[in-house]
C-alpha cells in the first residue's frame, strides 16, 4: 500500500496558495513577454477574443449571475484598446487569478481515505453479479470484479518509478467508464492516486461534487474556450507534474468515436511533460517525469451507439478532459454492469512500458535507455552548446515523437476480443462484396443484407488466422479467447453479443443465415481493429 | 566545457568521395572539421600525405582545418552536427563504430540513400534503432563532387524536422556554389533520393536501347510519378519529389551518367542481363532499391509498372527491350 508519506496528494493543500500564486505569475508574464515578441498576439488582443468568446456565450443567459459576468466582459471589450499596456497587464493578472482559483482543487486526506475504503467496495458492488430474479446481492465482490478486470503490466516497475519521479498516466480513451476503471485500477495495484481535470458538472452534481472536490482533481469548465482560460488549464496541469502530482490525462482528446485505437494525440497536453521537466532541468533542480501509455480494452463499450452516431456526423469536436456524466447516473452504470457480467464480458487494463519524455523506454531505476538497452542521458537532448535550455521548434518535434511512440504503443497494446475479429470479418466481407460503395453507402445500403453462416465462419477464419499471426509480430494483442476459440463458437459468442446488449439489434439469425441490422455498430466494433493494415491483406484473394 | 566552442567542429563519418569533399569545402569554410574513418589505411593516407587521389583526385590538399580520427569518442566529443556519408553498404559497420557515443546533444544528417530489409527501412531509422540520436537530418541532391570542388555552383536540400539541424547544416555548408534548402519533411527527402535510382536506372535503358527524347521524358515523368506513389504510400509528402532530391538529383543522374543511370545503358545493349546486373557497380543502389520495393508493393498490392518491369530485366526473365515494350503497352489511364 502507498503510504501517505510517499503520496504527493497529502501535501496538495499546503502547497495550494503557492501553487496558484506560480500559475498566475506564470502565465501573465509569458502572456506579457509574447506581447513584447509579437504586437499582433497583444494583451489587447487575448482580452478582446476572451470579452468577444464570454459575451457570445453569456447574452442570452437571464440569471443574474450571468448578466454580472455579461457586464464584466462588457467592461473589458469597451475599456481594453484605451488602456495602457500596464492596466490590461492588471486586468489580465486579475482574470487568471480567478481562473486558477477555480480550476484548483481541493485534496482532503480524510475524504480520500475514506473513499478509498469505501469505493472499491462500491464500485465492485456495481460490478457485482445481480441475481436472475433481480434481487441484487447487497454485499461487496471484489472478486467479481478482478475476475471481469484484468491489469497487466510491469507494475512493480511502475510502483518503484512512483517513488523515484512523478509518473503520467496517458490512457486510451473508449468510455465514460474509463476514469472509474483508472481510479479503481491505480488503487487495487497499490499505485498512487492520480490527479485529473474533470468537468465542472460533476463539481456541482451533487452526488460527485463532495468527491471530486477533495480529491484533487481540477476543475475544468469547458464552455471556455478562450486562449487566456485554455492556458490557465494548460500550465496548471504543467504546474501539477512540476510539483510531483501523478498525473492522468487522455491524450486522444476524446472518447474515440469511431472505436479504433487513437494514434492522433493532443500534442498541446502531451508537450505539457516535456516541458514541466525541462523547467526542473533547466532550474537545475531535475525531477524525472515518467510516460506510461495505458490502453482500456473493452469487449462491449456502454455508449457504442452514440458514439459512432456522432462519428459518423464528425461531430465530437476535441475535448480532453475527462467527462464522467455517466458516473453521476449509476443506474446507467449498473446496467451496463449487469448486462456485461451476464454476457462474460470483460476488460484488460495493459500498462505498457514507461518512457521519458522524449518516448525512450526506462528501465526499473527510471534511467533512460535506447534500443539497444543503452542508458541515455535525456539532458542532453536539450542542450544547445553544451547548457539545456528549452527550444520551442525542437521541443514541438520532441512532442511529436513522444506522440508516435505513445501511438505505437497504444497498437501494440490493444487487446483484441472475438467480437472485434467477428465484426472486422462480416463489415470487410460486406466491403468487398460492393467494392465501389463508400463508407456511408455501405453503411445505409447493406442493411437487411443476409450472410451464410458458413461465409461468416469462412471469413472469421481468415480474419483469425491473420491476427493471430499479427499477434505473435506482435503488432497487437489477442484476449485469451481470441487466441482458443474456434471461428465457430466466435460467431455463435458474436451473434449472441449482436442481439442482445444494445438496444439496437446489431445482426440476428434468420434460417442459418446472418441477417445485419445495424451496419453502424459492426462498423464500430470492427474499427477495434484498424490501423493494421489488415484490411489489404484480407483484400488479396488468400491474403493470409 | 559550456560556452560558445562547445563541439563546434563540424563531424564527417565516412572518408569516401563525397565525406572527403563535403569535408574539404566545411573547412575551406572555416570550420573546424574531425573526419573519422574505421579504415587504418586511408586514415594513415589521409594523415600523412593529406591526399586521396584513388577516391578524390581531384582534391589537391586536404585543408588543414581536417582533423582525422580513428576515435569515435573523439568524434562525438568535438562535434554537435555530424554527417554520416559512408556508402550505403557501410552503413551498419559505422554505426557499430559511432553509435554507442553519439547522445541527445548530437545532430546527424545523413548522406546514405538505401531502403533496407522487407520494410524499406530508411536510413534515419536505421540510425534510431543503433543510436539515441532524435535530431535527425538528410542531405540530398544535385550536387557532384568534382564540381562542389572547382567551385561551379551546385545545390542540395536538407530534410529534417529539426530546424536546427537545417540551420546548422546551412551555416555550415553553405557558401558562393553551393546552396543548402531546407525541408521538414525528413522522409520524402530520404524517400525521394533513394527511389530515384530506380528512375535513372530505367531511363539509362531506355537511353541505352536510343528510343529517343519522348521515351525519356515519358519514362522521367512517369517514373517519377510512380517512385512518388510509393513515397506517399509510405508518409511522405508528394511535393518533396518534385523537389531537388527528387527531380534535380533524378535530372543530375542522368545529366552525369551516375551509376544507376550507366547500369541502365549496359543492360540495353548487355546480351546477358543477369552478368551485367552481377558485375554492376555497388553505388548503382537503384538495382537492390528495385528488389526491396517490389516485394514490398508484392506484399502490400502496390501497383508498379515500372520497378516490376526493371525486376524482369534484373533475373533474366526479360531482355530491356522486353520491358519497354511492356511498359508502352501498359493499360492507358489517366496521368
Amino acid at each position: 500500500m502507498t503510504s501517505d508519506a510517499d503520496n504527493p496528494l497529502f501535501r496538495f493543500n499546503h502547497e495550494r496558495h503557492d501553487l496558484i500564486d506560480d500559475v498566475v505569475e506564470r502565465v501573465t508574464r509569458e502572456a506579457v513577454e509574447r506581447a513584447w515578441e509579437s504586437p499582433e498576439h497583444g494583451l489587447e488582443y487575448l482580452l478582446n477574443e476572451a470579452a468577444f468568446l464570454e459575451m457570445s456565450r453569456l447574452e442570452d443567459r437571464d440569471s443574474n449571475r450571468h448578466q454580472q459576468q455579461y457586464a464584466f466582459w462588457r467592461d473589458v471589450a469597451h475599456n481594453v484598446g484605451r488602456a495602457s499596456e500596464e492596466e490590461n497587464a492588471e486586468l489580465l493578472q486579475k482574470i487568471v487569478t480567478r481562473y486558477a482559483r477555480d480550476i484548483a482543487g481541493h485534496f482532503r486526506p480524510g475524504v480520500f481515505k475514506f473513499a478509498t475504503r469505501v469505493l472499491p467496495p462500491g464500485i465492485s458492488l456495481l460490478f457485482a453479479k445481480q441475481s436472475k430474479t433481480g434481487l441484487a446481492k447487497l454485499q461487496p465482490n471484489l472478486d467479481a470484479l478482478q475476475d471481469k478486470v484484468r491489469i497487466e503490466g510491469e507494475l512493480g516497475k511502475l510502483r518503484r518509478l512512483a517513488k523515484i519521479g512523478t509518473l503520467l498516466m496517458v490512457p486510451t480513451h473508449s468510455s465514460h467508464m474509463d476514469s472509474i476503471l483508472m481510479g479503481w485500477a491505480l488503487h487495487a495495484t497499490d499505485l498512487p492516486p492520480v490527479t485529473y481535470g474533470a468537468g465542472k458538472n460533476l463539481f456541482t452534481n451533487p452526488m460527485t461534487a463532495f468527491f471530486m472536490a477533495n480529491l484533487g482533481a481540477y476543475k475544468v469548465d469547458r464552455r471556455l474556450r478562450h486562449t487566456i482560460y485554455k492556458q490557465v488549464l494548460k500550465v496548471w496541469s504543467q504546474s501539477l507534474l512540476e510539483h510531483g502530482y501523478h498525473s492522468l490525462f487522455f491524450p486522444g482528446g476524446t472518447r474515440s468515436r469511431s472505436n479504433a485505437v487513437e494514434t492522433r494525440l493532443k500534442l498541446g497536453l502531451l508537450g505539457t511533460a516535456l516541458d514541466a521537466w525541462t523547467r526542473g532541468v533547466v532550474q537545475g533542480r531535475p525531477h524525472p517525469i515518467f510516460v506510461v501509455p495505458v490502453t482500456i480494452n473493452y469487449n462491449l463499450v456502454l455508449e457504442a451507439e452514440t458514439l459512432i452516431d456522432e462519428h459518423l456526423k464528425r461531430g465530437g469536436q476535441g475535448r480532453y478532459i475527462i467527462d464522467v456524466d455517466e458516473f453521476s447516473d449509476v443506474r446507467r452504470v449498473a446496467n451496463f454492469v449487469t448486462s456485461a457480467l451476464e454476457l462474460d464480458s470483460s476488460v484488460t487494463m495493459r500498462f505498457s512500458t514507461p518512457m521519458d519524455v522524449f518516448g525512450n523506454e526506462v528501465d526499473q531505476d527510471g534511467e533512460s535507455i535506447d534500443v539497444q538497452g543503452r542508458r541515455v542521458d535525456p539532458e542532453r537532448y536539450l542542450w544547445v552548446n553544451g547548457v539545456p535550455k528549452p527550444d520551442r521548434e525542437r521541443d514541438m518535434q520532441y512532442t511529436r515523437e513522444l506522440g508516435g511512440r505513445v501511438a505505437e504503443a497504444y497498437l501494440a497494446n490493444n487487446v483484441l476480443y472475438p467480437l472485434h475479429l467477428v465484426s472486422f470479418a462480416l463489415f470487410e466481407h460486406l466491403r468487398r462484396q460492393h467494392p465501389r460503395w463508400d463508407l456511408y453507402r455501405t453503411l445505409r445500403f447493406s442493411r437487411g443484407e443476409l450472410i451464410s453462416r458458413a461465409v461468416a465462419e469462412g471469413e472469421t477464419e481468415r480474419v483469425v488466422r491473420l491476427a493471430r499471426r499479427a499477434a505473435e509480430e506482435g503488432r497487437f494483442r489477442l484476449h485469451r479467447s481470441a487466441q482458443t476459440t474456434s471461428p465457430r463458437d466466435m460467431v455463435t459468442e458474436a451473434m449472441r453479443y449482436y442481439r442482445t446488449y444494445h438496444t439496437t439489434t446489431i445482426a440476428e439469425m434468420e434460417h442459418g443465415q446472418i441477417r445485419l441490422m445495424s451496419l453502424k455498430l459492426l462498423y464500430y466494433y470492427s474499427n477495434r481493429m484498424r490501423g493494421y493494415d489488415l484490411e489489404r491483406q484480407l483484400q488479396r484473394p488468400g491474403g493470409y | 566545457m559550456a560556452g560558445n566552442d562547445f563541439r563546434s567542429a563540424i563531424g564527417f563519418v565516412g572518408a569516401g568521395r563525397f565525406g572527403l569533399a563535403l569535408a574539404q569545402i566545411v573547412a575551406e569554410n572555416g570550420r573546424e572539421v574531425v573526419l573519422f574513418t574505421t579504415l587504418p589505411d586511408r586514415a594513415l593516407e589521409l594523415h600523412e600525405t593529406r591526399r586521396c587521389p584513388d577516391v578524390v583526385p581531384e582534391l589537391e590538399r586536404l585543408h588543414p582545418n581536417v582533423r582525422i580520427t580513428r576515435d569515435a569518442e573523439d568524434l562525438a566529443t568535438s562535434c554537435t552536427l555530424v554527417v554520416l556519408t559512408v556508402g550505403a553498404a557501410y552503413l551498419e559497420p559505422a554505426l557499430d563504430a559511432v553509435g554507442a557515443v553519439l547522445d541527445g546533444a548530437h545532430q546527424v544528417v545523413h548522406a546514405v540513400h538505401r531502403l533496407e530489409g522487407d520494410a524499406l527501412l530508411r536510413t534515419s531509422q536505421v540510425l534510431r534503432q543503433r543510436s539515441c540520436v532524435k535530431q535527425m537530418g538528410v542531405i540530398a541532391g544535385p550536387t557532384h563532387v568534382s564540381e562542389l570542388l572547382s567551385s561551379r555552383p551546385n545545390a542540395a536540400v536538407v530534410g529534417s524536422a529539426f530546424p536546427a539541424v537545417i540551420r546548422g547544416v546551412q551555416a555550415a555548408f553553405a557558401r558562393a556554389n553551393l546552396r543548402i534548402y531546407g525541408n521538414p519533411d525528413l522522409r520524402g527527402v530520404e524517400l525521394a533520393a533513394a527511389l530515384g535510382q530506380v528512375v535513372a536506372l530505367a531511363v539509362g535503358i531506355s537511353d541505352g536501347l536510343k528510343l529517343g527524347a519522348a521515351t525519356h521524358a515519358t519514362l522521367m515523368t512517369r517514373g517519377l510519378a510512380e517512385i512518388s506513389r510509393i513515397g506517399t504510400e509510405l508518409g511522405a509528402t508528394e511535393r518533396t519529389f518534385s523537389g531537388l532530391a527528387g527531380v534535380g538529383r533524378l535530372v543530375d543522374a542522368v545529366r552525369r551518367g551516375e551509376p544507376n543511370y550507366q547500369l541502365g545503358l549496359d543492360l540495353a545493349v548487355s546480351t546477358d542481363p543477369k552478368a551485367t546486373v552481377a558485375s554492376a557497380s555497388v553505388e548503382a543502389q537503384g538495382l537492390i532499391v528495385v528488389q526491396r520495393v517490389n516485394a514490398y508493393a508484392e506484399t502490400n498490392g502496390i501497383d508498379l509498372p515500372i520497378c516490376a518491369a526493371l525486376g524482369r530485366v534484373f533475373d533474366g526473365t526479360w531482355t530491356a527491350e522486353d520491358a519497354m515494350r511492356a511498359l508502352m503497352s501498359i493499360e492507358q489511364m489517366y496521368e
